[in-house]
């Protein structure tokens, strides 16, 4: 028997009404659909309906959001919001961040961009660049050194409150200038280099308590290449949600199970 | 979760229920579980139909102990278990009182006089019930052994005859049961139970999508009861994904009929 192209009409019915339009029900966009790493089955026939049952699973219990654009995902954040993105491509910062802050720029926020390598404040700011005007862009962002801005002079991580302090003096002063809030990502791709983890993750636990009494929206990016598994865990903790690409779809994973969420990123580690 | 360890290990309070569809293959589980108590100097009790308690018995001596002075000296206490039934039950339900003065009275006696601390006991009153389509009275018998677990030390092994690998058993009637015990053990080969989960959710949903999904099913099952991870992988698919529950049911059908299937 051939095997259906399409889930059966009630599980169309379903992912329809979850937001997934019709012409999105068949095997390859499904498998796009769902946040795991499908790669070392490509040569088997996957069931379209189990397929259909484990997306419709995962959205139904919370365990993720319906897969978005970046745009989406950016949109209408409420303060405090504090998300944690694992990246795999450089690409992917650009792709995500110039929607978040071009989002928040539109709403009237103050842009923070901290910036480590791979990406350089040249790249952050020309990319910006390109999605809002300049003037707008002088006025309501700045990019600043993540070497600078985390670490001492010693090459260790500043000490937590420090950097807290640092970022509320950024929030008062947006207010201050007439901004709503502050809207903020740190990309720390050295945040997993074995003696750096635990002072960045203490870093991460502080910022996390003390957001939800902010106005300040915050998304910190990780190279997942780079994160240990007990690492991927360490980050998610800290963070209210985790944000993954994977094909054309941003996916927003829940992170109120924390080993749920763990496990996501972990069967998605290795994905293209 | 290993069958055998929780058998032979068995602890105060512990309330194991375990499917079965043939008789030979029950005997087995509760003679691992009552010799073991017996060996180590516990008293026992089992209150069964009495085809069921002579397959016991016969287990018991093929394992070497001497049957026959372990009833007569109140170690083994034999007790049938629709005559103790009828000591008990009143309108169809079990009476609390009544219960707790037989079957209580039952416990309080053989601890006493064995001089014991803990005693292992079979009981397979609910699966008379159950049979007689009186599950509302066999739920509220399980609660009422819980209930005298508080009391006494003991720990409880049950049986049901209920096909497991059937999915219609899930439909409410295996959650009931799991719900007042605190360990399942599943009818037939566990092994073919894993390879009916494993191979069948790997054809259908590809092997990293299936380990996720395992792993919800192991940290987001509804029930509280232990089971073997294969089997708490059935009830999971069951009850979030039942279209691919099914497909993973028949192929433990078509393991358990061919054995070579893969």
């Amino acid at each position: 028997m051939t095997k259906s192209l399409v889930p059966n009409p009630g599980l169309r019915a379903h992912l329809v009404e979850l937001g997934i339009p019709a012409e999105r029900h068949d095997v390859g966009s499904l498998l796009g659909l769902i946040p795991v790493n499908f790669t070392g089955d490509s040569l088997r026939e996957f069931d379209v309906d189990s397929l259909a049952e484990g997306l419709i699973y995962l959205i139904r219990s919370g365990v993720i959001q319906v897969p978005m654009t970046a745009e989406k995902l950016t949109a209408g954040l409420p303060w405090g919001t504090h998300l944690c993105h694992f990246y795999r491509r450089v690409s992917e910062l650009t792709e995500l961040l110039v929607p978040f802050f071009k989002a928040g720029l539109e709403a009237n926020e103050y842009g923070v961009w901290v910036v480590t390598k791979p990406l350089t404040l040249a790249e952050a700011r020309n990319a910006m660049g390109r999605a809002v005007p300049e003037k707008q862009l002088e006025q309501s962002m700045e990019f600043l050194d993540g070497n600078t801005w985390y670490r001492n002079e010693r090459g260790g991580v500043r000490d937590p409150e420090e950097i807290l302090r640092a970022w509320a003096m950024k929030e008062a002063e947006a207010r201050r200038r007439g901004f709503n809030g502050l809207r903020i990502t740190g990309d720390v791709a050295w945040a997993c280099e074995p003696d750096l983890h635990n002072d960045f993750m203490s870093y991460e636990r502080a910022a996390h308590n003390a957001l939800p009494q902010s106005r300040v929206k915050a998304l910190c990016t990780y190279p997942i290449h780079a994160c240990q598994p007990s690492q991927i865990s360490d980050v998610v903790e800290r963070h209210e949600d985790t944000v993954v690409k994977k094909s054309e779809w941003w996916h927003r994973i829940s992170n109120r199970g924390g080993t749920d969420a763990s496990q996501m990123i972990l069967a998605l580690k290795w994905a293209v | 979760m290993r069958v055998d360890t929780v058998l032979l290990e068995s602890q105060e309070r512990d309330h194991i229920v375990r499917a079965y569809q043939d008789d030979a293959a029950l005997a087995v589980s509760v003679g691992i579980y009552l010799e073991k108590g017996l060996r180590d100097g516990l008293p026992a009790i089992i209150i069964a139909t009495k085809d069921h308690a002579d397959l016991f018995r016969r287990r018991l001596a093929g394992a070497g102990l001497n049957v026959e002075d372990l009833e007569r000296t109140g170690r083994l206490r034999v007790l049938d278990a629709r005559e103790t039934l009828t000591s008990f039950m009143r309108d169809g339900m079990p009476d609390p009182a009544l219960y707790r003065q037989t079957v209580g009275g039952l416990i309080d006696e053989t601890l006493r006089i064995n001089g014991a601390k803990i005693l292992r006991a079979y009981g397979e009153m609910v699966d008379v019930l159950w049979q007689e389509g009186n599950h509302a009275a066999a739920i509220r018998l399980e609660e009422l052994w819980n209930g005298l677990a508080r009391e006494y030390p003991f720990s409880l092994l049950c049986a049901y005859r209920i096909d497991d690998s059937d999915p219609s058993a899930y439909a409410g009637a295996l959650q009931k049961i799991c719900a007042v015990h605190s360990h399942y053990i599943p009818d037939g080969d566990l092994r073919r139970r894993e390879q009916a989960v494993t191979s069948a959710g790997r054809e259908l949903l590809g092997d990293s999508f299936l380990e996720l999904l395992r792993h919800f099913a192991k940290t987001r099952l509804a029930l509280d009861t232990r089971m073997p991870e294969a089997q708490a992988a059935l009830f999971w698919f069951k009850e979030n994904m039942p279209g691919t529950a099914e497909r993973i049911f028949q192929r433990l059908r078509d393991l358990s009929r061919n054995p070579q299937t893969s």
